[in-house]
């Protein structure tokens, strides 16, 4: 059993897919498994993936059918004790699997959550957007690392919900996905809250790093304007749902500050879709997010927004989600 | 003393010089620069690294840890530093550091020769630099005096000898010694350059390196000497595009010879080629046949057979300073600005007189220059002269992935239909203040072309509310600018036609996006003769229409200039029974 398995999806990402694959065959470490899945792309895309001869990759084909199919088909052939994902268009560097190996061994964590690296369209690194989560987490343990039975267990993993719900950020003990049966939406983009909230709720011990693992890119290569503006958006409600809904069923999420951590972590995306949203759709958008929540358990009402900016970190959309919470 | 310096995964202790300002420093630059740009990157398992400024040891040590297999040379002229760097390596059991108590500048120095631990002493020599007298530790080769500095004499290392080092990894913190070390080491550049600098550097330095650089340079936050893959595989240049309209080619060449420089081309695009075989033996220039003689086409072929990073658009009535593009793609490198922009001047027409260099200054001198600013979208002023400005460059990737290009039908208003998004779309317009461009006002279409002012701006209006813009408020200001221009330069038989057109663009905004419609430009159309109770007429035939973003949609016969044109065909011919709604 390889100690890792990467996952990256290809949807039609042309030679930009080769960002992901060079980082990934390019680390130190070398005991992990590579699933590609090809979710149905086109013929240039299919071509570029059968250049790739590595003994580590194995390349899975599927007839397209998004992206939180295609991670879950990889999740279902995984082999790794833990698994992590790489979008093809993301990078990491050449030291990432190796340091991420270094602290599973030493604290033998379910979830090791990690730093990141945001690269925007003029080309200068940033710290990605969760840096201060992180910061603030190892302010409560130096050695960053946290079991459910701790006293402080309700803050860490509220601060922990907050850090950006980011598919490369995460390696979980791929047991622990099979276990509790967690893999992404299907049909839907915005699936990372989904995942990234289910995996949290499971863990029982969670580790993070110090270190950047991974580079998220903005660019210009794909179009802003269809990415940004159009029905795609409708999904983040759709998701917030599938997870609002479920975490409303976990019990030990009952925690007040936890639940509503989950809740303005949805209510943060669903804000910002709201914003990028055309104005064609927006009052649509608007009406199904409404109904959406006032579909939800009740017991998000009790709305914990002091509490929650207490915990020293910004918490973007906590109003929206305060506001929201009162039409329950 | 003893810190942490966290790198890679590594958190190794590191004992430290007395300098706080050194530690600070060191420390924050691990983080913040190298470690944060190195994530983006893959090094291969072996390598040479090269460490100029080493300090004690806050990047060579956890790099040597994370890369047990590399050799990594030190170079740390500070004593208290130096001497902290090698109880590190000590302290971590480090045999693959080998340091050197030497600054390293660029001199005329050996090369050729295999520099090795043994033989670098012997190949140094006292050098001027200077001390900080607070900031202990921080020298600068420069021996001009500064009442914060002191001089020093320092045994220096001639950086073209870490050529033959062949260094794959680079980290520089040399204060001003930055640009000779770089042309030093020319003939073997490493394929990654880090670092930080303190000097004005220009950007082709990086040019050469392998793979990728990042050198920010300090108090300029977005400046940096940098270098990193083009994903679209377009080559590091940067192509102008002229289209030669009807110019003759010793303007053409004029114009051309301004512009080409170091990877920098022009690409003239012409409906006749044949005519401009004159051109041919003008290296850097190319000329490309258009199968349609506009303004537009011309532009979109010569973008079309570009595969520059960099574009800029040229009209033959401009006349750029020497210089200008040269300067406008060393700032582009130096920035990524979407957008960098030159001085642009103003000039009725351009005698021939004009094309003497010292003329062009002595005019640009005394004719009112407007220099743009840096906010993509500024308040709203008085109605500008310049609609647009060609002294710009703008990167490629920009423009495409924000579908930016000249509409065929737009004509000459494609130039404002371009720059009222390309200014929405951009975080930053990086300006040039020693270089401009003197540019014929070629905007002020007269008769029917001037209401294309009105489609622009209703175009614009729909592409926001397609993409859900957060806020129109800069947006509806410079549609007032553009009105007011538009219908000061309209013949008064054409003005109340062009005024029911902006009154029911003004409309259209102010029933699909009311909220962002201040009272004030409202206010600031009302100087044009009739608008307020054609506006009234207007509003009150809606009164009872709710508001919606459909009205975006709302086109009128007068936002378009070929149908306005026609109804001014058709008007004269008194037996069509057409029907001006003016009458």
């Amino acid at each position: 059993m390889p100690k890792l398995t990467c996952i990256t999806t290809v949807y039609n990402d042309g030679p930009l897919l080769f960002t992901a694959i060079n980082s990934v065959l390019g680390q130190s470490f070398t005991d992990f498994e590579y699933l590609i899945v090809n979710d149905g792309s086109d013929a240039e895309t299919t071509q570029l993936l059968s250049q790739i001869d590595d003994p580590r990759v194995r390349i899975i084909w599927q007839s397209n059918d998004g992206l939180s199919s295609a991670r879950n088909t990889a999740l279902r052939h995984a082999k790794g004790e833990y698994v992590t994902f790489l979008d093809a268009d993301d990078s990491r560097p050449d030291w990432s699997f190796a340091a991420i190996v270094e602290l599973l061994q030493l604290h033998n964590p379910d979830v090791l959550f990690c730093r990141g690296v945001l690269q925007g369209q003029r080309g200068n690194p940033h710290p990605f957007f969760d840096d201060q989560h992180f910061d603030k987490l190892f302010e409560k343990n130096e050695n960053g690392v946290f079991n459910r039975s701790d006293a402080n267990a309700e803050e860490v993993w509220s601060l922990a919900q907050l850090i950006e719900p980011q598919s490369a950020n995460k390696v979980i003990r791929t047991e622990l996905l099979r276990s509790f049966g967690i893999g992404f939406p299907d049909t839907h983009f915005f699936e990372d809250v989904y995942f990234h909230t289910l995996v949290l709720a499971a863990a029982e011990k969670i580790a993070i790093s110090d270190f950047p693992a991974f580079t998220y890119y903005k660019r210009y290569a794909r179009s802003q304007i269809t990415s940004t503006a159009g029905l795609r958006r409708y999904d983040v409600i759709a998701v917030s749902r599938l997870t609002l809904d479920h975490a409303a069923r976990v019990r030990w999420m009952d925690a007040p500050l936890y639940r509503s951590a989950v809740f303005s972590s949805c209510m943060k995306l669903i804000e910002w879709c709201e914003h990028n949203v055309g104005y064609p759709y927006k009052k649509q958008y608007l009406e199904a997010a409404t109904s959406m929540t006032l579909l939800l358990d009740k017991t998000y009402r009790e709305f914990k927004r002091e509490d929650l900016l207490a915990l020293g970190v910004r918490v973007p959309g906590v109003n929206y989600a305060r506001d929201m919470a009162a039409l329950l | 003393m003893t810190v942490t310096v966290s790198f890679a995964g590594y958190r190794p202790e590191l004992d430290v010089p007395p300098s706080a300002h050194l530690i600070g420093d060191s420390r924050w630059r691990v983080k913040a620069i190298y470690e944060r740009f190195l994530t983006s990157q893959t090094l291969p398992p072996e390598g040479v690294a090269v460490d100029i400024g080493a300090g004690f040891g806050a990047f060579a040590v956890p790099f040597a840890l994370r890369y047990p297999q590399w050799t990594v040379w030190c170079f740390e002229p500070d004593a208290d530093a130096y001497q902290a760097l090698l109880k590190n390596i000590a302290r971590h059991k480090l045999t693959n550091i080998i340091a050197k108590p030497f600054a390293v500048r660029g001199l005329d120095g050996e090369t050729g020769e295999q520099l090795t631990s043994a033989n670098a002493d012997s190949r140094t020599t006292l050098t001027a630099f200077r001390r900080h007298k607070v900031n202990d530790g921080y020298l600068e080769a420069s021996d001009i005096d500064d009442e914060n500095f002191e001089p020093a004499q320092i045994m220096t290392l001639p950086a073209s000898l870490l050529a033959s080092l062949h260094p794959t990894l680079v980290k520089m913190t040399a204060p001003q010694a930055e640009a000779g070390i770089l042309r030093a080491l020319a003939p073997v550049m490493p394929d990654w350059l880090i670092g930080e600098a303190w000097s004005d550097l220009p950007a082709a330095l990086a040019n050469s390196i392998g793979k990728a650089a990042w050198v920010p340079i300090a108090q300029l936050p977005q400046h940096a000497l940098r270098k990193q893959a083009d994903v679209a595989g377009r080559a590091d240049r940067l192509d102008v595009i002229l289209p030669a309209r009807q110019a003759t080619a010793t303007r053409l060449r004029t114009i051309a010879e301004r512009v080409i420089d170091t990877d920098i081309n022009v690409i003239v695009v012409s409906d006749h080629p044949e005519k401009l075989s004159d051109l041919l033996d003008v290296s850097g220039l190319s000329v490309v046949p258009a199968s349609n003689d506009t303004f537009a086409t011309a532009l979109g072929t010569g973008r079309h057979r570009s595969d520059a990073r960099y574009i800029a658009m040229l009209s033959p009535d401009d006349l750029p300073d020497d210089g200008l593009f040269a300067a406008l793609l060393n700032l582009a490198r130096l920035s990524a600005a979407e957008i960098c922009e030159g001085r642009s001047a103003y000039a009725d027409a351009l005698p021939r007189e004009l094309l003497m260099p010292s003329l062009v200054e002595r005019i640009a001198k005394r004719i009112s220059l407007k220099i743009k600013g840096k906010k993509p979208d500024q308040p709203r002023g008085e109605p500008t002269k310049l609609a647009t400005s060609r002294a710009r460059l703008y990167r490629r990737d920009f423009i495409d992935s924000n579908g930016l290009w000249h509409p065929e039908h737009l004509g000459g208003h494609g130039d404002l239909w371009f720059d009222l998004l390309a200014r929405r779309y951009c975080t930053e317009i990086a300006t040039l203040d020693t270089h401009g461009l003197l540019q014929q006002d070629r905007s002020p279409e007269t008769g029917t072309a001037a209401f294309r002012a009105l489609e622009v701006c209703r175009l614009v209006l729909r592409r926001g509310i397609e993409e859900g813009w957060r806020d129109f408020g800069p947006t509806i200001s410079r549609f007032a600018d553009v009105i007011l221009r538009a219908h000061a330069e309209l013949p008064e038989a054409l003005r109340h036609r062009f005024i029911e057109g902006a009154a029911e663009l003004w409309t259209c905004i102010e029933k699909s996006i009311g909220r962002d419609l201040e009272i004030n430009e409202t206010h600031y159309l009302s100087g044009m003769d009739g608008f307020d109770s054609v506006y009234a007429a207007l509003k009150d035939r809606l009164k009872d229409q709710g508001p919606s973003y459909a009205w975006a949609w709302l086109d009128s016969p007068v936002m378009h200039s070929r149908i306005v044109e026609a109804e001014q065909k058709w008007d004269r011919f008194s037996g069509s029974g057409f029907r001006n709604p003016d009458h």
